[in-house]
């Protein structure tokens, strides 16, 4: 029998994806079947119903467009002499075909240490020094190595983890692991701020099931214009753009502002993230008395969306159950709701304002009844290289007026139980303005 | 350390890289603030790694961009490079909080903003990543072993330049212990 050597995926964002024969068993084990399993944007699609896809095939994506990146990046006629001095290895054409191989199963495996829904609560559910990164690492490592030295040409599990991870995370798992220029470039093609692919992949197909069109942005074009660039600072190699895709490098920033103010951080996605947290942490603490998951690797892997599924319905219908009224309102649909929403006029009166009010509705209302949710979206000034029409390589932000007026997202919600909406509305629109001046700032000068 | 302290030592990083004459970017300050760690470990601690133009903190890279977002700091594009950032409208209101801290570590910082004040950033990626090989990886090299570890970790930096950018540490480490006694 003909064996096929290479196979089509149908995908809405990317077309076909392909994978080579030896990758099969690599996206066949486990931990990627696993993720088959673990929805991309956890219970959003209690907010937004269709919103129900799942890591895998962000997974496929993600591989897919980062290899279309490393191909353009890497063609030669898109590599200047300068570049090829510093990087030896976009010259060598076998070191090429290793570190293709190596981006494309880096990209595929960069998700499998999520847990159950993603990442609603993950900080405060994985044990003390672990997150997501950490358990790819380890999964990586223990499950991963022998299909990686069975492709063609093998592939060392470190490089996978090194790109897969970036040095962000990475240093807080291998401290003295170092990165090279070249594998600083990878890395960026996958996790990067400004053109990782990870967020490209996830912007596009989030907003096409979620059926709102401000996520979507020409992907085709601005990785067709991404080229690696010398620092005209430094010459430190970074990756940039040229000229003709700063716009599409615009939208897809304004995609993500968009994204993450009307999707991701929405309210009522985010106190559905808070409710399933707090289930989780219930019920966990039945099976080994600590309300963390495990990170022992089998025992991880056997943990998905629809088994906590099921621990919430069950839990939902017996209130005898631990976490019964976070899964009831999750089954039922009955969250708390939003009571104060963080405003600039406020923080300029005290800049702990999202707390403040938090701990003096918490006083008036109990504990329990009242939830705080805080975000600052993460990510430096939004600048990178271009190369201009005179091949001159200057800073995006100096030419783009879109750069220096996107805003970034920060919100502070504070949510409580829905009996007490309407009481709390009226007395908070009767104290805020006093509780702002008389409860300072947390601080401790010395 | 409470972000709102953080905040006003970075504020204060800022404000004096300025006054004495720096271009003041976000690689001014990620290297001001990296040798303000490592020569008075007491002010300030972010978490660094050697990546961009040598130590690189992801931690004041979020806090730039969010200050910058809050008000805290504001940020000045400048043809054909990276922007200046500067102290924003709330840049006092968060200082006020905090001036016993801040008089504390007045001499420290201004120590700091003084060695970087006519540094470009070629200067400062040679002179940052010699700190981090003397501190963290070859306490006990020569300048010259040094210097060879520097154009390893960043092959586009010539060996002279590493060579003069080891000495240079050398010297501000042994004058920062006067303000450490």
């Amino acid at each position: 029998m003909k064996v096929k050597l290479k196979h089509e995926i149908r995908d809405p964002i990317n077309g076909f994806i392909k994978v080579l024969q030896d990758e099969r068993e690599i996206l066949d084990s486990l931990p990627l079947q696993r993720l088959r399993d673990i929805t991309q944007l956890s219970l959003t699609y209690l907010l937004y119903p269709s919103a129900t896809h799942k890591r895998f095939e962000h997974s496929l994506g993600v591989m897919e467009l980062a290899t279309r990146v490393f191909d353009v990046i890497t063609a030669p006629e898109n590599i200047s002499l300068d570049i090829e001095r510093i990087i030896p290895e976009v010259r060598d054409k076998d070191s090429r075909r290793y570190w293709r191989r190596v981006i494309r199963i880096a990209a595929l495996c960069h998700d499998i240490g999520h847990l159950p829904f993603s990442h609603a609560g993950e900080k405060e559910l994985f044990p003390e020094g672990w997150n997501h990164e950490r358990m790819t690492a380890k999964i990586i490592k223990e499950k991963l190595k022998e299909p990686l030295r069975r492709l063609t040409p093998p592939v060392r599990v470190e490089d996978v983890i090194k790109i897969a991870i970036g040095p962000r995370e990475l240093k807080n798992i291998y401290p003295d692991w170092e990165f090279s220029d070249w594998e600083t470039i990878l890395s960026e093609i996958i996790v990067g701020d400004a053109f990782g692919v990870d967020r490209m992949d996830y912007l596009l197909r989030d907003s096409h099931h979620i059926g709102v069109a401000y996520g979507k942005f020409d992907h085709f074009r601005l990785i067709d214009t991404l080229r690696i660039l010398p620092d005209p600072q430094s010459n430190e190699p970074k990756l940039g753009i040229e000229i003709g895709g700063l716009h599409v490098a615009e939208s897809l920033l304004l995609a993500r502002y968009f994204m993450y103010s009307q999707v991701y951080f929405h309210h009522i996605r985010r106190i559905y993230d808070i409710h399933l947290k707090e289930f989780l942490k219930e019920w966990l603490k039945t099976k080994k008395n600590e309300s963390k998951f495990p990170t022992n690797t089998e025992e991880f892997l056997s943990y998905t969306d629809s088994i906590v599924l099921a621990e919430i319905y069950k839990a939902a219908n017996d209130s005898k159950l631990p976490g019964h009224e976070h899964a009831r309102r999750i089954a039922q649909r009955d969250h708390f709701k939003l009571v104060y929403e963080r405003s600039p006029a406020d923080i300029e009166v005290n800049l702990d304002a999202v707390k403040v009010i938090y701990e003096a509705l918490q006083e008036k209302y109990g504990e329990k009844n009242i939830a705080i949710d805080e975000y600052e979206e993460k990510g430096g000034i939004p600048d990178f290289l271009i190369i201009d029409r005179n091949e001159k390589i200057i800073s995006a932000f100096s030419v783009s007026d879109v750069l220096s007026k996107l805003p970034k997202v920060i919100t502070g919600f504070v949510f409580i139980n829905p009996e007490y909406r309407k009481e709390a509305k009226n007395w908070l629109d009767q104290n805020k303005n006093k509780i702002l001046k008389i409860k300072k700032e947390v601080i401790e000068d010395e | 350390m409470n972000k709102l302290k953080r905040y006003a030592i970075t504020i204060s990083v800022i404000e004096n890289l300025d006054k004495s004459g720096s271009w003041c970017g976000e690689t001014h300050i990620q290297k001001a603030i990296y040798f303000l760690k490592k020569l008075f470990p007491e002010v300030i601690d972010y978490s660094f790694i050697l990546y961009k133009h040598g130590p690189f903190s992801f931690d004041l890279r979020d806090d730039i961009g969010i200050m910058a977002a809050g008000g805290f700091l504001k940020i000045v594009p400048m043809f054909p490079y990276g922007p200046r950032i500067l102290p924003g409208k709330l840049a006092d209101k968060v200082k006020g909080l905090f001036p016993k801290t801040l008089e504390k570590c007045k001499e420290k910082i201004e120590f700091v903003t003084h060695k970087f004040k006519d540094k470009w950033v070629a200067d400062l990626e040679a002179l940052a990543t010699g700190l981090y090989i003397t501190t963290e990886l070859m306490p006990s090299g020569s300048v010259e072993k040094r210097a060879e570890k520097l154009c390893q970790l960043k092959p586009h930096i010539p060996f002279w330049k590493a060579k003069e950018a080891v000495k240079e540490v050398d010297k501000i480490i042994e004058e920062a212990k006067k303000l450490t006694i």
